[in-house]
């Protein structure tokens, strides 16, 4: 799966390490949502949801 | 939904000396039940049950590393947990495969148990599970 977390993220002028802390996870693990070898799990897709002000599908898109 | 998980992994400090612990239990049990001691003690010819107390000495620091271990594993956040799952998925059957392929092998050889025996099961699922966890890492991308 796609994200924008990495555009996202820019835009607000975040550190991976402040993202991290705001979603509660490792630096390691906002690593792999970015780089799209990750695919995070409802719960957290809500909580990146809620982070960005955005819903889930604005910032995960499908693979097609 | 999912409460978020705090980041608390226990410190390099703290694995450093749990694992340095288990170490030196393992090599103070080793010399003490051997004839030279340790420092001028030896249990060599202690009665067997302090023998026994003395072999079984390393399982405390054993112990506590899985206890530690666990804890951490409840701590992690979902990704860290999908990388110690997939490095014990290789750590689990690569050291049941090399125990197995040991007592195969003693069926026809007389293997030194002071260096192969099932004493040393716990460093072969140390060396397995860093590298299965190195290949996750390298799997999902991180250094």
């Amino acid at each position: 799966m796609k994200n924008r977390l990495r555009v996202l993220r820019a835009e607000r002028e975040w550190s991976q390490e402040e993202l991290s802390n705001r979603l509660s996870v490792s630096r390691q693990t906002i690593n792999a949502l970015e780089n799209g070898k990750y695919d995070p799990s409802l719960p957290l897709a809500f909580r990146i949801s809620r982070v960005f002000d955005a819903k889930i599908e604005e910032i995960f898109f499908p693979d097609e | 939904m999912e409460a978020s998980c705090p980041k608390s992994e226990t410190s390099r400090t703290v694995w450093t000396l749990l694992l340095g612990s288990w170490l030196i239990a393992l090599l103070v049990t080793r010399m003490l039940l051997k004839e030279a001691g340790i420092f001028g003690i030896s249990a060599a010819h202690s009665a067997l049950w302090v023998k026994t107390v003395i072999a079984l000495l390393p399982l405390v620091p054993s112990v506590l590393v899985v206890w530690t271990f666990v804890q951490d594993i409840r701590k992690a956040d979902e990704f860290e947990r999908r990388l110690h799952l997939e490095a014990l998925a290789i750590a689990f059957p690569v050291t049941v495969i090399l125990l197995m392929t040991l007592g195969l092998l003693q069926l026809v050889i007389e293997l030194n148990p002071n260096d192969w025996s099932y004493r040393h099961i716990w460093p072969y699922v140390m060396m397995t599970w860093l590298f299965g966890y190195v290949q996750a890492r390298h799997r999902y991308g991180l250094k």
